[in-house]
C-alpha cells in the first residue's frame, strides 16, 4: 500500500516553548516498495516512524494510506505491523505463542468460513477449526522466515538476528497494509547485520509488503531499500534510489551525508566559464552542460573514485601527498592541494617523503553546490 | 631501540611540516618506550619465583580456612543461638512426655503428646481454623493486591493520596488497629451504623460464632493488602510499556493485555507473595487476640494452631503439647511453601508432546467433517 506524508509536524511542547521533532515533512513510500528512513540522531527519523504507525499523534498534517485519510485512525485500527529495536517478545510464551499472538486475539473466523462450518457448527468445532487455521498459518510464515525449528523454543534461548526474524514474522502473520521496522540493524554484530540485509530484502521480495525502516547508517539503508529519504531536522532532504542519492545529490548536505568515504569540496568561483578555488591553485574548466552564471561563488565536490593521480589523463592540479590508507585493492591517497585537503584513489602506496602528485579529475563526476544556499546547481 | 625503529618504519607516514603528524610520532616514541619498561618488569619477576617455607604453606593453608568463617560469624551465631537451637529444643521437648519445665523431669520419651493431641478436641478446631483463614486469606488478599496495584501503575488523579492510604496498615501497630476494627465491628460500630440505614437489624459480628470468623479474615485481607501491593505496584512498573504498545497494534484489549502480559510477567512474584503470605497466616494470632479481648472468638471457637500454643505454654497446658504443636505448624508450613513452589514448576512441564498428538487427532476429525459435508 502507498504511504503519502502530506505536510506532517511533530511538536514537542516544552516550558522553553516547543520545539519541532519533525517540521512539515512531505513524503511518499510506493507501494510495494523497501524504503529507509535515513538521518543523524534528532533527525526526526523514529518520530515519523511512530507516527505513521501511530504510536505518536500528528501535530499537524495528513497521512494516507492508499488513498485512505488515516490521520486520526488509533493504531490498533492501521493495520500496520511493527518491528520494535528491542523485538519485546513475550518471554513468558513459547516462539509459536509468540507469532500467533496477534491472531489470538483477533475474533475471526477465516478457517470456519472457508469450509462453511461455522453455519451450524458448535463452538467447540468453530474453536478447534480457529485453532488449525492459526497453527496453519503460523507454519507458512515460518518456514518463509525459516523458524520452522524453533517453534517450541522460549525467545530467551534465540540469538539476537533469530529473536529478530521472530518479531518480523509477528508482524507479518496479520498480514499488514505496512511493515514498520525500528532500528532493526542496530543490535546485531557486523556480520549478523550483514546476514540480514539479504534476509529482510528476500522477506520483503516474497511478501510483496510495504516496508519502511528507520536507521542511522547509511551502509545499511544503501544496501536494503529500493529507496531511501535522508531526513535532516525534521524535513527530508532527497527522496529517490540509492544510486540517485549517490550520483546526483540534491544539495550539499545529502552530497557530504552519503558515501563511506567523505565526499572532496573545494570552494570558489566562477570566472569567465572556468572554476577557480579560492587560492588560485585548483582551475576547473567547465563542461558545457554546465550552465552556471559568471561571478557564482560555488562549492565542487566530488567523490574520491571520481580523481585520480594523473597517468592516462591530462593533470589539472599539482598536489602534496600528506598520508597514505591502505584498503585492500584501492589505497586512499590524502593529499593537499593548494589549501584544501582532498582524497583520491590510487593503485599504490606513495611514502617518498613530500612527493607531489598531479591530480586529475573526471570531469562526469564533478558536482557544483550554491555555496550560500547549498542546492545542486545544473 | 630495535622496536621503535621496527615500528617506525611499519608506519607510512611521511613527515610533512604539518603539526598533528610530528605530535603523533612522538606519541609512538612513548607508547614503545612503556612498553619496554613493563616487558622488564615482566621479565624480573620471572626470574626470581617468590619460594614460602613448608610451615608457611601450612600456616597459610590453615588461616584460609578460618578467614571465611570469621566473616560469617556474627551471622551464624546469631543463627545458631536464636533459631536453630531453639527449633531443635522444641523438637526434643515434644517427645518428652509429662514434660515439667521447672525441674526437667519427664516420664518418658515418645509421641504421647502428638497422640494426646488428636484427642484435643480445641486442637482439632485449631487446625481446621487455621487452614480456613489461610485458604480465605491469601487468594483474596492477593486478587485485591493485583486490583489495586494495576489501579495505583494507571494515572489516576489523587494517586499519592491512595498511596499513602494504602500503605498506612505497614506503619501503623496491629494492636491499634485491633482496637479500631473492634470499634468498626461492635455492637454499635460503624457497620452496624450503616446497616441501620438501611432499616436492617444490627449484626452481632464480633458476638456470634456465626460472623467471628469473616470479621477476622476481613481483618487478615486488609492486614495484608499494602505489603503484596507495594511489591507488585513495583513490579509491574518495571514491566516494558511498549510490550502494551506492541500488543495495542495487534488490536488486544485492555483485558487481553493485563491476561496475556502484566499477568504471566508477575507469575514469579506472586508466587512468592503466596508463600510469605501462607507462612504469616499460618502463625495468625495477634488478630485474634486483639479483635476477641484476649478470647478465642466469643465462644473459643475461633483457636488457631498459635493461639492453642500461646495457652499451652500460658498456664494449665504443657509444654510439651506446646512444641509438639509448634513442631506439626512448621511441617505444615514447609508442605504449603513446597505446595506453591511445586506450582511454579508446573508450567515448566512439557506439553508440546501431548499438545502435538492432541493437534494430529484434531486434523483427523476436522477432515473427516469436511468430508462429511
Amino acid at each position: 500500500m502507498k504511504i503519502v506524508l502530506e505536510g506532517i509536524t511533530k511538536e514537542f511542547k516544552s516550558k522553553d516553548g516547543s520545539n519541532y521533532a519533525v517540521k512539515d515533512l512531505n513524503l511518499e513510500i510506493k507501494d510495494g516498495e523497501i524504503t529507509a528512513l535515513l538521518g543523524g540522531s534528532g533527525s526526526g527519523k523514529s518520530t515519523t516512524l511512530n507516527m505513521i504507525a501511530g504510536i505518536l499523534p500528528t501535530t499537524s498534517g495528513k497521512i494516507y494510506f492508499g488513498d485512505q485519510d488515516i490521520t486520526n485512525f488509533p493504531m490498533e485500527k492501521r493495520n500496520v505491523g511493527y518491528v520494535f529495536q528491542d523485538y519485546l517478545l513475550y518471554p513468558n510464551m513459547s516462539i509459536f505463542d509468540n507469532i500467533a499472538f496477534p491472531l489470538k486475539l483477533q475474533q475471526y473466523a477465516g478457517y470456519a468460513n472457508k469450509f462453511g462450518l461455522d453455519k451450524g457448527a458448535s463452538w467447540l468445532q468453530n474453536r478447534k477449526s480457529k485453532k488449525l487455521d492459526i497453527r496453519q498459518r503460523v507454519e507458512s510464515i515460518a518456514e518463509i522466515l525459516q523458524l520452522t525449528p524453533l517453534l517450541n523454543r522460549r525467545p530467551s534461548t534465540l540469538s539476537g538476528g533469530q529473536q529478530q526474524r521472530v518479531a518480523i514474522a509477528r508482524a507479518l502473520i496479520k498480514e499488514p497494509a505496512v511493515l514498520l521496522l525500528d532500528e532493526p540493524f542496530s543490535n546485531l554484530d557486523a556480520r549478523l547485520s550483514l546476514a540480514l540485509h539479504e534476509e529482510l530484502l528476500q522477506i520483503q521480495k516474497r511478501t510483496g509488503v510495504t516496508t519502511v525502516y528507520v536507521t542511522h547508517n547509511q551502509e545499511d539503508a544503501m544496501f536494503v531499500s529500493n529507496s531511501i529519504a535522508i531526513l535532516k531536522d525534521g524535513t527530508c532532504m532527497q527522496n529517490s534510489s540509492p544510486q540517485e542519492l549517490y550520483t546526483n545529490p540534491r544539495n550539499f548536505y545529502v552530497a557530504n551525508f552519503i558515501g563511506k568515504l567523505p565526499i572532496n569540496y573545494v570552494s570558489g568561483q566562477i570566472v569567465d566559464g572556468k572554476f577557480v578555488s579560492d587560492d588560485a591553485h585548483i582551475q576547473i574548466e567547465l563542461l558545457a552542460e554546465n550552465k552556471i552564471d559568471d561571478r557564482q561563488s560555488v562549492l565542487v565536490c566530488f567523490r574520491p573514485e571520481g580523481a585520480e593521480v594523473a597517468k592516462y589523463r591530462e593533470e589539472q592540479f599539482e598536489a602534496l601527498v600528506v598520508n597514505n590508507s591502505f584498503h585492500g585493492k584501492d589505497v586512499m591517497l590524502k593529499v593537499k592541494a593548494g589549501n584544501t585537503f582532498m582524497t583520491v584513489v590510487h593503485t599504490r602506496v606513495i611514502d617518498e617523503p613530500q612527493s607531489k602528485v598531479g591530480i586529475a579529475i573526471n570531469p562526469k563526476y564533478i558536482k557544483f553546490f550554491d555555496k550560500s544556499t547549498g542546492e545542486s546547481l545544473k | 631501540m630495535k622496536n621503535k625503529q621496527a615500528i617506525a618504519s611499519n608506519t607510512t607516514t611521511i613527515n610533512v611540516d604539518s603539526d598533528s603528524i610530528v605530535q603523533q610520532s612522538t606519541l609512538d616514541a612513548n607508547r614503545v618506550a612503556m612498553h619496554m619498561v613493563i616487558e622488564n618488569s615482566l621479565k624480573a619477576t620471572k626470574d626470581t619465583p617468590i619460594t614460602y617455607s613448608k610451615l608457611e604453606k601450612i600456616k597459610y593453608k590453615v588461616w584460609a580456612k578460618i578467614v571465611p568463617w570469621l566473616y560469617i560469624s556474627p551471622f551464624l551465631i546469631a543463627i545458631l543461638v536464636f533459631s536453630v537451637y531453639p527449633i531443635f529444643n522444641t523438637l526434643f521437648m515434644s517427645f518428652k512426655e509429662d514434660y515439667n519445665y521447672i525441674n526437667g523431669d519427664y516420664s518418658g520419651i515418645g509421641f504421647g503428646n502428638y497422640e494426646d493431641l488428636f484427642d484435643n478436641r480445641f486442637f482439632i478446631q485449631a487446625i481446621g481454623n487455621t487452614l480456613t483463614y489461610v485458604v480465605l486469606v491469601v487468594p483474596i488478599t492477593l486478587a485485591f493486591a493485583i486490583l489495586f496495584a494495576s489501579m495505583l501503575n494507571k494515572q489516576m488523579k489523587g494517586k499519592a493520596l491512595f498511596q499513602t492510604a494504602f500503605f498506612l496498615p505497614l506503619v501503623t501497630s496491629s494492636i491499634a488497629i485491633g482496637y479500631v476494627w473492634q470499634f468498626i465491628f461492635s455492637g454499635n460500630g460503624l457497620i452496624n451504623w450503616f446497616v441501620g440505614l438501611f432499616g436492617a437489624e444490627s449484626i452481632p459480628w464480633l458476638t456470634s460464632s456465626k460472623y467471628s470468623m469473616f470479621v477476622l479474615v476481613s481483618y487478615g485481607v486488609w492486614n495484608g493488602i499494602p505489603f503484596a501491593t507495594m511489591i507488585l505496584l513495583s513490579n509491574m512498573q518495571r514491566i516494558n510499556k511498549r510490550y502494551y504498545t506492541s500488543a495495542r497494534m495487534d488490536n488486544a484489549s485492555s483485558w487481553q493485555q493485563f491476561k496475556k502480559i502484566t499477568l504471566p510477567m508477575m507469575i514469579p512474584t506472586i508466587l512468592v507473595l503466596a508463600v510469605l503470605n501462607m507462612l504469616s497466616s499460618l502463625k495468625v494470632f495477634n488478630d485474634v487476640f486483639v479483635l476477641f479481648n484476649g478470647e478465642p472468638g466469643p465462644f473459643s471457637n475461633l483457636y488457631t494452631l498459635v493461639y492453642f500454643v500461646y495457652q499451652n505454654l500460658q498456664g494449665g497446658g504443657s509444654r510439651g503439647t506446646a512444641a509438639a504443636v509448634a513442631i506439626l505448624l512448621m511441617m505444615i508450613a514447609f508442605i504449603g511453601a513446597i505446595v506453591v513452589f511445586a506450582l511454579r514448576n508446573f508450567r515448566k512441564i512439557n506439553f508440546t508432546k501431548i499438545f502435538k498428538r492432541r493437534e494430529k487427532l484434531n486434523g483427523i476429525t476436522s477432515t473427516l467433517d469436511t468430508q462429511q459435508q
